[in-house]
């Protein structure tokens, strides 16, 4: 007799399903696969970092109290520092004052004395007391300061108190100022000293 | 046993028999959007904490390794090695003693006469430069408590006599002494004397300066550089006449039994 299969239909559509099904099952599992090893990466950066983290805080540590057992070295420096920057500001302060002397005692001449000064550091106005010995000079003097190639270094020039004495000397006081752009100053002849 | 409910259990059998690789996909589909929200999603945002946390760190370990580094070539340094005689043109307390001493030295060296002198030293005891060690929480919580200002000044009258070229030397190197001195105020006369002489004098006003500013030291700040001027004064600075000063060590006149002297009275 014969042998009749009536689930042969079956069988063939249940064959195609399940290779579909593992299709789907590989791509499953490969999907998996990656969030886990994702998962095991993560886990293994989060370890390491943390362990990065923690040895380099003690490595910070350690140098801060380095630097702690350091710390008179690094107040002198930083007062040595402090002080030159302080010395150099000074400087600059009086430069315009040292610059003023030399520039009027050259430019006047031998006859014509700077007798008295008085300067404000702060402000940068200083006022020189200048003496001649006759009218000539004097006039000389004051030619001298109306002279534009005089006058541009200054922001301001001003002459007042002009009086003569009983020795027969003219004096009057010079109130500067220098102007920002002024030639003159640079405060290298303070350090050519 | 009901016919149905066997039924439905061969159904099932069946079902599993034949499709378990799909029931196997679903589970692992499951476990991985799982996976996904409640394992990875969740660590990603510690991770760039902790990333940047570290950068943190490094960069903070870099600078004081760097310090570390500076503090020692700071030690060996020419210009550091010379400090004293910065300290000695612009010292921490009020020099009194060290501008008259150098002035005395100054007058010597010019041959000029100090006829008159005037100084009012203020407050002995007043507050001269202080380090300020602080953590950066305290520094945050304070920031207007430190010195703002930088020197004092220590002003005093003076006048001296001498020939035209002597004063005029005095002038000169009463401005390179130590202390820092400037003249801010100057009146300079010809006056002749009894024998008919004739002498220069010059009336001053000089400011001494010494350092009062307050300091402030933080483990991660910097250390500040010396530029290009600053190394211009420090060489100027060395170019300073030298003060033969030295700081008195012994109490002259110390131990004496009648501190005031008066007689008749025994103290």
């Amino acid at each position: 007799m014969q042998p009749v299969n009536f689930l042969s239909k079956l069988n063939s559509s249940l064959s195609k399903q399940q290779q579909r099904d593992r299709k789907i099952f590989k791509l499953a599992l490969i999907f998996f696969s990656i969030s886990l090893f994702s998962f095991v990466v993560t886990l293994g950066c989060t370890f390491y970092l943390q362990f990065k983290l923690k040895s380099i805080k003690t490595q910070i540590t350690q140098a801060t109290k380095q630097i702690n057992t350091e710390k008179q070295v690094e107040s002198n420096y930083i007062f040595f520092v402090n002080k030159l920057i302080i010395i150099k500001e000074l400087f600059d302060k009086r430069a315009d004052k040292q610059i003023a002397m030399g520039y009027f005692a050259d430019l006047f001449g031998p006859d014509i004395r700077i007798s008295g000064l008085n300067y404000n550091m702060e402000e940068g106005i200083l006022s020189l007391t200048v003496t001649s010995p006759t009218v000539f000079s004097l006039e000389n003097a004051f030619a001298a300061l109306d002279n534009p190639e005089v006058t541009k270094n200054f922001s301001s020039l001003l002459k007042t108190n002009l009086n003569r004495n009983l020795q027969g000397e003219y004096r009057f006081d010079l109130i500067i100022s220098f102007s920002e752009d002024s030639a003159l100053v640079t405060v290298d002849k303070e350090y050519e000293e | 046993m009901p016919k149905t409910k066997v039924k439905s259990d061969q159904n099932f059998k069946l079902f599993l028999n034949t499709r378990r690789h799909l029931l196997l996909a679903i589970v692992m589909i499951w476990a991985t959007v799982a996976l996904i929200f409640f394992a990875i999603k969740p660590q990603l945002s510690p991770i760039l904490k902790l990333r940047s946390n570290l950068e943190t760190e490094r960069k903070q370990y870099l600078e004081l390794t760097k310090k570390i580094q500076d503090l020692n070539n700071i030690k060996v340094s020419d210009q550091f090695l010379k400090k004293d005689k910065v300290d000695e043109v612009l010292p921490s307390h009020k020099p009194i003693s060290e501008l008259l001493f150098n002035l005395y030295q100054t007058m010597n060296s010019s041959n000029t006469n100090i006829t008159a002198l005037s100084i009012n030293p203020g407050e002995i005891a007043s507050e001269s430069a202080n380090v300020l060690i602080e953590s950066s929480a305290q520094a945050s919580q304070n920031p207007t408590k430190k010195n703002n200002k930088k020197y004092g000044i220590l002003a005093m009258d003076l006048t001296v006599i001498g020939s035209e070229p002597e004063v005029d030397q005095f002038l000169d190197l009463v401005e390179r002494i130590s202390p820092l001195t400037s003249i801010v105020e100057l009146s300079i006369k010809l006056k002749t004397n009894r024998d008919d002489t004739k002498v220069t004098e010059a009336q001053l006003l000089l400011n001494t300066y010494y350092y009062t500013q307050v300091i402030t030291t933080r483990v991660e700040e910097e250390l500040p550089s010396i530029g290009e001027a600053e190394l211009k004064v420090f060489d100027t600075v060395q170019k300073f006449t030298p003060s033969e000063f030295k700081k008195p060590d012994t109490l002259e006149g110390a131990n004496i039994e009648d501190l005031f002297g008066i007689k008749g009275f025994e103290f």
